[in-house]
């Protein structure tokens, strides 16, 4: 990130921002959209986050922090979409069958990827604390620590969601490679 | 290549499929035309903004002696007319309230679409106190009550105007400066606004009320901001500063800028491990106790006395009359929050609010600092930082969540949603008793 950028925008040069958001903005949607699930609700977090960040980057004391602090108003941004519409959540995580194929995805020839819908189903069984880390360390590539700045939290708390959530995903696709039980169906 | 290695290839390269390649067309667009139209938060919005009170006792400026002369009828009449004006700035001053500590509730202000309004809290009666094509916002109280700070203009062109508590007799008192002034602070004889923007590095401007100009303080440091007089005369400036050195500290100086020293505050915090990482972070959210003796403050502590590890901690100080530091100590309410932070005396000074961080859901509380005592949530909680506006009987509070307000009743501890901006002051007043 740009230092001149983000001391531009902190002091209230909009241009600036805009060229802030506009790299910032894809991993920012794409993030959420990983954590969320849900296109729109992603789109609504994402510009939450951005008009969040413009309002109140008079609070930043660091302009090198930018990014970690970008990442914190996502994080938020995504927890109070989820609150927002916990109940339509529960529905659409309710009505997942286990063992679905996803439309338009077809099977994938190498080896490594034949771990995809394994993954998915794992990834589908966490809770939205556990697939948020997943998502800051493994796809935005955060360290523990900065993952705990984006989280709010201490870091050993994101070490212990993230063991739980590794567990989780682990044991999806050591289930998933052997015969499909009546438990592993229930636990999707 | 271990299996933990391969397993977080394929957990990379499965969330790297799975992300989408690009954002929607529009979703910048619309992001950008909501940020053009968003007016930015000053940073006296933020958590450090909210004061404690305490109580003053208005100093009388001396009756100019009347000559007695010759010509007894104009004596007699100069002398009516003196005794006439101190009845008046009598009845004035009584209706004054006292800048710190206990007073009566008066009204509350807030901006709407570039004007003031005010809300008497009792009946719900709105009245539109400041208007005209000018953008205004920002309302701030002075502590007495008798007067209005306030922020004019746009972006490259903010000025911060004064006004009568009723909105009446406007003037511009500092600016214009190109943005939002950073911190807008009433004298507790409503006599002068310290002034905090960003342009003047390790400066601050001492506005004076009546419009007739500014003076200009230097501190010599590399920044000063968050200036609050210090109870009760107000003959002190608390700041926030930079020094050259890089560390941040509390300033406290005389109210011409003279004796600027660095409060002994924590003693040993460079030496804390969490420091280095987080200097910049040290010495946020001073406020004083009712006397002026005492100051409540927060800033990073690694693991010490909590078991959630580095987080803002709250510092309760005893400062002496020049400046000295007598005791310092760090307050722990729960051990299990990330932090805890901005801590302010109740307008009755027999308790404290602050505010904790815990799993990034943020929540209001107040305590006595009695032994033993259980803190109390305040109202619901947040994923952002809340604003706290405490009504000055201390009954009340108003929470700022997000782009909402909520008023708590302390009693039944019941929250209400109260119609008001974000930005709103409450007018402290004379009590009847």
């Amino acid at each position: 990130m740009h230092r001149d950028l983000v001391e531009r925008a902190m002091a209230g040069d909009h241009d600036a921002f805009s060229e802030l958001a506009r790299v910032s903005i894809g991993r920012l949607y794409a993030a959420a959209r990983l954590i969320l699930r849900d296109p729109q609700r992603a789109e609504d977090a994402t510009q939450e986050a951005l008009v969040a960040a413009w309002r109140d980057l008079s609070s930043l004391r660091d302009p090198e922090r930018f990014e970690a602090w970008l990442h914190r108003l996502l994080v938020r941004a995504c927890y109070r979409e989820a609150r927002r519409g916990r109940r339509r959540w529960a529905i659409e995580m309710d009505i997942r069958p286990s063992d679905r194929i996803e439309p338009g995805i077809e099977p994938d020839p190498a080896a490594a990827l034949a771990d995809r819908d394994e993954i998915e189903r794992g990834f589908v069984r966490l809770d939205q604390d556990q697939r948020t880390v997943i998502v800051l360390h493994y796809y935005l590539g955060l360290t523990l620590d900065e993952a705990a700045v984006a989280l709010g939290v201490p870091p050993g708390t994101v070490r212990s969601r993230l063991h739980r959530a590794n567990r989780i995903l682990r044991a999806a696709l050591a289930v998933d490679a052997g015969p499909v039980t009546n438990e592993s169906r229930r636990l999707a | 290549m271990t299996a933990r290695d391969e397993y977080d290839r394929h957990l990379s390269a499965w969330l790297a499929a799975e992300a989408p390649a690009r954002e929607p067309e529009h979703l910048l667009g619309e992001v950008l035309a909501r940020t053009a139209r968003t007016r930015r938060r000053p940073a006296w919005r933020f958590a450090e903004r909210w004061i404690p009170m305490s109580t003053i006792t208005s100093r009388l400026a001396p009756a100019a002696g009347i000559p007695w002369r010759p010509i007894l009828v104009a004596g007699l009449l100069l002398i009516a007319l003196v005794v006439g004006a101190l009845l008046v700035a009598g009845a004035r001053r009584q209706q004054l309230a006292p800048p710190f500590g206990a007073a009566a509730n008066g009204q509350i202000a807030y901006s709407v679409n570039g004007d003031l309004i005010a809300v008497d809290p009792k009946t719900g009666t709105t009245r539109t106190i400041v208007s005209g094509p000018e953008s205004d916002s920002g309302p701030v109280f002075a502590g007495n009550g008798s007067k209005l700070a306030f922020v004019r203009g746009e972006d490259g062109n903010r000025q911060v105007w004064a006004a009568e508590a009723d909105g009446s007799n406007p003037r511009k008192i500092s600016g214009p400066f190109a943005k939002y002034p950073g911190w807008v602070e009433w004298s507790p004889q409503a006599d002068v606004v310290a002034v905090e923007i960003d342009e003047d590095a390790g400066r601050i401007r001492m506005a004076r009320a009546d419009g007739s100009g500014e003076t200009v303080l230097s501190t010599g440091l590399t920044a000063a901001i968050n200036p609050i007089f210090r109870p009760s005369d107000g003959n002190q400036i608390l700041i926030r500063g930079h020094a050259s050195d890089g560390t941040w500290g509390l300033y406290l100086m005389g109210r011409d800028g003279s004796n600027l020293q660095r409060l002994a505050l924590d003693p040993g915090f460079q030496s804390d491990p969490a420091y280095q990482q987080h200097r910049d972070d040290a010495f946020w959210g001073a406020a004083w106790s009712a006397d002026g003796r005492t100051l409540l403050y927060h800033t990073p502590e690694s693991d010490g006395p909590s078991t959630a590890g580095f987080g803002f901690r709250i510092h309760m100080a005893t400062i002496g009359p020049n400046g000295e530091v007598t005791s310092d100590k760090a307050l722990v309410f729960d051990a299990a929050h990330d932090d805890e932070f901005d801590a302010a005396f109740v307008p009755s000074m027999d308790a404290i609010t602050y505010q904790s961080a815990a799993g990034g859901v943020f929540q209001s509380w107040r305590t006595s600092l009695a032994p033993g005592a259980t803190p109390v949530a305040l109202g619901p909680q947040a994923l952002d930082v809340i604003g706290r506006v405490p009504s000055p009987d201390g009954t009340s509070v108003l929470l700022v969540l997000g782009g909402t307000v909520t008023r708590v009743d302390l009693a039944t501890n019941t929250s209400t949603p109260f119609t008001a901006a974000t930005d709103v002051s409450w007018q402290r007043a004379a009590r009847s008793d």
